[in-house]
């Protein structure tokens, strides 16, 4: 062997045992080896040889043992000859040895040029960047040593071999990122000569983070790669945000696009810079293909398009959001209700712009106008209802002032035809009748306004006044019984707004109930009392009470619901009307047994009855 | 009593007018002053009962429907009394079995509020005409009861003969006393009732005993 290696000039060691080749340092250029011989200290000579540029090792192996081959390779071995072509090592050990010193003079230039350079290391370390060098030809790894930080790592875990650099680093990549990294390790001959690409590693604390590699691929004048050169940063936190953003973004566009309603955005100029896919679908007209860059005016009609411009350029002067209906056409011209919210805002660079969004409330408004109206048909019926149980009283209430004007005016004309009469006598019957007229006149005005259609807009009025005059409707009803009213109405209520008709309805009610339940009691016992209080700070309070039985205890939780009667006749709708009509004015009737018998029916009302979308917006035109 | 001074009624016959509405109750006062006649106005049933009416005469124009007493009640505490003035009984909200209540009672009529042209006064027209008839008979009959009571015993013994149809002669017998003596008392009795025939004697009598 050692004639061998003579014409290579090399000198030889002989260590015929595991504990000599421990000796074997970075002094010795070679390594061979009969790892069968000697299996223990081929692993101790791998654990020993922790350089970088660790010595090559040759293993000579039987050629009967050549399946034994690759293994040893595997495990680092530079080359393997079979023991009968020793005469093939000089040449080996000639090509190792070339490609070792190429290596050495590398590292050599690079520690020099680079790594050896304190302030190169701390400008990388102070930009968080990490160097490294990959050589295809020897494919060997060397990187600045802050490099372990960035994997996480602490400098003494830092591999320092190039082997077992490629070793830690190859198993913590992401698997779906090992494709690019190894395209950049083995490069194809018509691979990019710059490249930036991103990659995910594990991290020890278990997640993946990411890492950002930038580098230039060197090539001989034959165009062969020789190496690449790269910087590594974390971007992970940038990686992060920039994802976060992307959600973000994503979470936008699908709450934009999947909600129920029309966004918008627009620029000082009243040009649309976003609009969300319903606003296409619903609004952008097919001729314009976008409304994007466009003004209202190219969207809607020149009426609407006036309304919308009045409306932002206020909000442009204000800086005020604002919210409120709408009336905008489709694409198919149907001129829906709008609820609209608009606002102003500003993007980073300062650029102002006003956003918008748009529910579509028409069928709502519909529905409400449906319900509405049924209410009101209903409690109409009801009080046509009530007037056709009056009728006989009402008509006793007529007869009396038509008995009274007859007679008057029989008296007058039978002193007129008498020439010798005192003429002056009838002057106090003719007022008589003009009195009992205009006392006709109030029942019937009475009668047919409590039995009109209410007017859908609410007033301003007295409550008071409207409980009395109601009351007044009842006068004979409870002159006939006899049931006697009591009145305790405040003197210091405020004026509500309600619709008067269904505000009495609920009296006439409430005291046409009363006077039922006082039936069967001694007509010297029969109250019923009304009372009308403020309730601070916006709302006002109407008591309807009596001293009747009351109302049965398991019947009680069931009297607002419609068809629950205690009568013989009657549907059992009036007090289902009562709570409707008091709901729909935005306020709570309950019913409380009085002690020690009676009820006490309490109605609080707000000072204004919410107005009903429908109405409040009817002015605009539809 | 709410108007018009009695004492002009006094001899004369008054208008009562019962009734809790006001211009009701001044309405049909008008009327009756427009006839040159008195009312008096009673502004319920218990004011009206209250109110002594002694033999005064007139009519009674009573409301059904009042606070209080109802009209029919008054009629009936009326009747229970013994007044015989014809009461106009008026309703505004009438229906059968009160009419016939009212009638029953002895109402001289049952009027709805409002009445037919001057039906009201007409009505009270014919109810005073009534008073009248009823007072002239009540003094006819006081007249023949005045008679009646200076008969003598034995004068009342014929009569009761008379009245049974009995001829003279079976008189004579049956009282024991002399033809002559019947004729005579006879003569004395047609004198004293102031009856021209045994035929008008007897229906005087009868007129008293009506009743009894």
């Amino acid at each position: 062997m050692e004639t061998a290696l003579a014409p290579l000039g090399l000198s030889m060691s002989w260590s015929g045992c595991a504990a000599g080749a421990k000796q074997v340092t970075r002094q010795h250029d070679l390594v061979l080896l009969d790892p069968l011989a000697e299996a223990a200290l081929w692993n101790d000579l791998r654990q020993t040889t922790n350089l970088p540029s660790s010595a090559p090792v040759v293993a000579v192996i039987p050629r009967e043992q050549a399946s034994a081959s690759t293994p040893l390779l595997i495990a680092g071995a530079s080359d393997v000859l079979y023991a009968d072509e020793l005469e093939l090592l000089p040449r080996t050990v000639e090509r190792i040895l070339a490609q070792r010193a190429r290596l050495q003079a590398w590292v050599t230039e690079a520690c020099d040029r680079e790594f050896r350079d304190e302030l190169w290391c701390q400008g990388l370390k102070a930009a968080g960047v990490s160097l490294w060098i990959w050589n295809c030809r020897d494919g060997y790894l060397e990187c600045s040593h802050n490099m372990a930080p960035i994997y996480g790592l602490s400098p003494e875990e830092f591999p320092e071999s190039s082997q077992k650099l490629i070793d830690k680093i190859g198993v913590v990549l992401h698997p779906n990122d090992l494709p690019i990294i190894s395209e950049l390790f083995f490069p194809k001959p018509e691979a990019e000569n710059v490249f930036s690409l991103e990659y995910r590693y594990l991290h020890p604390s278990g997640d993946f983070r990411w890492l950002w590699l930038q580098g230039i691929l060197e090539r001989d004048e034959n165009g062969i790669p020789i190496r690449v050169i790269g910087v590594v940063t974390d971007i992970n936190e940038r990686k992060q945000t920039a994802l976060a953003l992307r959600d973000s973004e994503q979470r936008f566009r699908d709450f934009m696009d999947k909600g129920p309603c029309v966004v918008f955005i627009k620029d000082a100029d009243g040009r649309y810079v976003y609009v969300n896919q319903m606003f296409s679908e619903m609004i952008t007209l097919p001729r314009l293909q976008t409304v994007i860059g466009r003004h209202d005016e190219e969207l809607y009609p020149p009426e609407v398009a006036r309304q919308i411009l009045e409306r932002d350029h206020e909000i442009w002067q204000t800086n005020i959001s604002w919210q409120g209906i709408e009336h905008v056409p489709i694409v198919d011209g149907t001129m829906l209700t709008w609820w609209v919210a608009k606002f102003l805002y500003s993007n980073s660079r300062g650029e102002r712009f006003l956003g918008g969004v748009a529910l579509d409330l028409t069928e709502k408004i519909k529905a409400e106008e449906r319900a509405r109206t049924l209410l009101e048909e209903l409690a109409h019926q009801d009080r046509l209802g009530t007037i056709g149980q009056l009728t006989s009283e009402l008509a006793h209430e007529l007869n009396q002032p038509l008995y009274a004007v007859g007679n008057f005016a029989e008296a007058c004309l039978k002193i007129l035809s008498n020439p010798n009469a005192n003429q002056t006598q009838v002057t106090p019957w003719l007022e008589q009748i003009q009195r009992q007229s205009k006392r006709m006149s109030e029942i019937i005005r009475r009668v047919s306004g409590y039995g009109s259609k209410s007017a859908p807009l609410p007033q301003t009025v007295k409550l008071n006044e409207l409980i009395r005059s109601c009351c007044e409707l009842l006068t004979p009803r409870l002159r006939k019984e006899p049931v006697q009213m009591e009145f305790d109405l405040a003197s210091d209520l405020p004026l509500v707004t309600v619709q008067p008709t269904q505000i009495q309805q609920i009296i006439v009610n409430l005291v046409t109930n009363a006077i039922e339940a006082l039936q069967d009691q001694p007509v010297t016992n029969r109250l019923i009392g009304i009372r009308t209080r403020r309730d601070p700070p916006d709302h006002v309070l109407i008591e309807v009470t009596d001293n009747g039985p009351g109302i049965p205890p398991e019947l009680l939780p069931k009297i607002f619901v419609p068809f629950t009667t205690t009568k013989s006749e009657g549907m059992g709708l009036g007090l289902s009307i009562v709570r409707s009509i008091v709901e729909s004015h935005g306020g709570s009737i309950t019913a409380i047994p009085r002690q020690p018998r009676g009820m006490n029916f309490q109605i609080r009302l707000p000072l204004v009855a919410p107005v009903p979308y429908d109405l409040q917006f009817a002015t605009v035109s539809r | 009593m709410t108007s018009n001074s009695p004492q002009s009624a006094v001899n004369g016959r008054t208008v009562f007018i019962v009734d809790d509405d006001p211009a009701a109750r001044q309405s049909v006062a008008a009327l009756v002053a427009a006839h040159g006649l008195v009312a008096e106005e009673f502004a319920s049933g218990e004011e009206f009962l209250a109110a002594d009416l002694g033999q005064r005469r007139g009519c009674i124009v009573l409301d059904v429907r009042m606070t209080g007493m109802t009209g029919l009640d008054v009629q009936a505490e009326l009747r229970k009394r013994g007044n015989l003035l014809p009461v106009i009984v008026i309703t505004g909200f009438a229906d059968v079995p009160m009419a016939v209540r009212a009638m029953h009672q002895g109402a001289f009529t049952f009027l709805e509020k409002p009445s037919a042209d001057q039906e009201l006064w007409r009505n009270i027209e014919m109810a005073l005409d009534q008073e009248q008839i009823v007072a002239n008979l009540a003094a006819r009959k006081r007249e023949i009861q005045t008679n009646y009571e200076t008969l003598t015993d034995g004068e009342l013994q014929v009569l009761e003969k008379l009245l049974q149809g009995e001829p003279n002669k079976t008189i004579a017998a049956d009282l024991d006393m002399g033809l002559r003596t019947v004729e005579m008392r006879r003569a004395t009795i047609l004198k004293k009732m102031n009856a021209n025939s045994l035929a008008e004697l007897v229906r005087l009598v009868l007129t008293i005993r009506d009743g009894k």
